[in-house]
């Protein structure tokens, strides 16, 4: 039993403990219903953040490769011109949403990919390898996009999941029990100086009515002698 | 808004393609951390890219302001998985639920 340490047994603390009883059961409820939706949340997230990340991972080897391909063909010079020549630059849109009270990003961006003679450089003078280069960073780039988005809420969620349990537990394990057990122990405390009282005015009750017949059998004891003294002249006189 | 890249020589190139102009070249680690500084400090940055080696190497404190930042958001690319997220799920629903 775990009483709350420095509770006074009075009824004034227990109006108010059965308040707050009412209040962590409340708060209990609803945050494990937070934590549940969370989760519902969080799964939906995981699936798609696993699928993200292993089309990133992809699309990073593959334009790793295709930049090695380009750059022993043209020359780090020579795409490093290429890429001075580009006009487009991606451009994304920052939002934030809030899944039951976490804030998380929502990002969308107009596709990065672009037409081949969108990109600003001459089509003639380059060759297939930066294309290819080009076009496979320009696909990691909206995976990049897709991924920030869906890992940062899902970092998030996880957060706020670990922060609510630890809560909800709290309030399970140790508050409301808390709560509970002292909550009974001031109960007893009440009876028990019921008890103590009716047994107290009764030993007083006993005491007044022993006084009170002792002063009556004092006065019928006077009365009986001074009749008899009456009756029957001092002896000494 | 816009994306900005960080880390080694070659892929800034590559995202130099991508059209991404705020792809700055760090190798050593002070030249890290000085140039996050400046991308975090940038209004008009939105998402921040990183390599997962180069996050790897920055220190305890810039990782968790990092990971903790929605605007601009990081994320760091790699082959390599990142344990912290696993670790992080791992602690929170007490499963290993990623792969």
């Amino acid at each position: 039993m775990a009483v709350i340490r420095g509770t006074k047994p009075t009824r004034a603390v227990l109006i108010g403990l059965k308040r707050r009883m009412k209040v962590a059961q409340t708060g209990h409820s609803l945050l494990k219903m937070k934590r549940d939706g969370l989760m519902i949340e969080f799964f939906e997230v995981l699936n798609k953040a696993k699928s993200v990340r292993a089309e990133l991972v992809e699309a990073l080897i593959k334009s790793e490769q295709r930049l090695n391909m380009a750059k022993a063909i043209e020359g780090t010079v020579a795409i490093n011109s290429v890429a001075y020549a580009l006009q487009k630059e991606p451009t994304i849109e920052l939002e934030s949403r809030n899944i039951m009270g976490v804030v998380v990003p929502k990002i969308t961006a107009d596709s990065v990919q672009k037409k081949m003679y969108e990109r600003g450089y001459g089509i003639i003078g380059t060759s297939a390898a930066i294309d290819e280069a080009a076009e496979s960073f320009e696909t990691l780039v909206d995976k990049i996009v897709l991924a920030a988005e869906v890992e940062t809420a899902m970092i998030r969620l996880v957060e706020d999941i670990d922060s609510t349990k630890r809560r909800v537990n709290a309030l399970e394990f140790k508050v409301i029990p808390d709560i509970k057990d002292t909550i009974k122990f001031i109960g007893m405390s009440l009876e028990e100086m019921e008890r103590d009282n009716v047994v107290k005015l009764k030993m007083l009750k006993g005491k007044a009515e022993r006084l009170a017949a002792e002063e009556e059998a004092k006065k019928l004891k006077e009365a009986a002698e001074a009749a008899s003294a009456e009756v029957a002249p001092p002896v000494t006189a | 808004m816009e994306i900005a890249f960080v880390g080694g020589g070659e892929t800034v190139l590559g995202f130099n393609l991508a059209g991404i102009k705020k792809s700055y070249a760090a190798n050593t680690e002070e030249e890290l951390v000085s140039k996050i500084n400046d991308v975090m400090a940038d209004s008009n940055v939105g998402i921040l890219v990183l390599k997962q080696s180069d996050w790897n190497r920055l220190p305890k404190r810039l990782q968790e302001q990092l990971s903790e930042s929605v605007k601009p958001t990081v994320i760091s690319i790699g082959t390599e998985q990142s344990t912290e997220m696993r670790e992080k799920i791992k602690r929170a629903i007490g499963v290993d639920l990623w792969k």
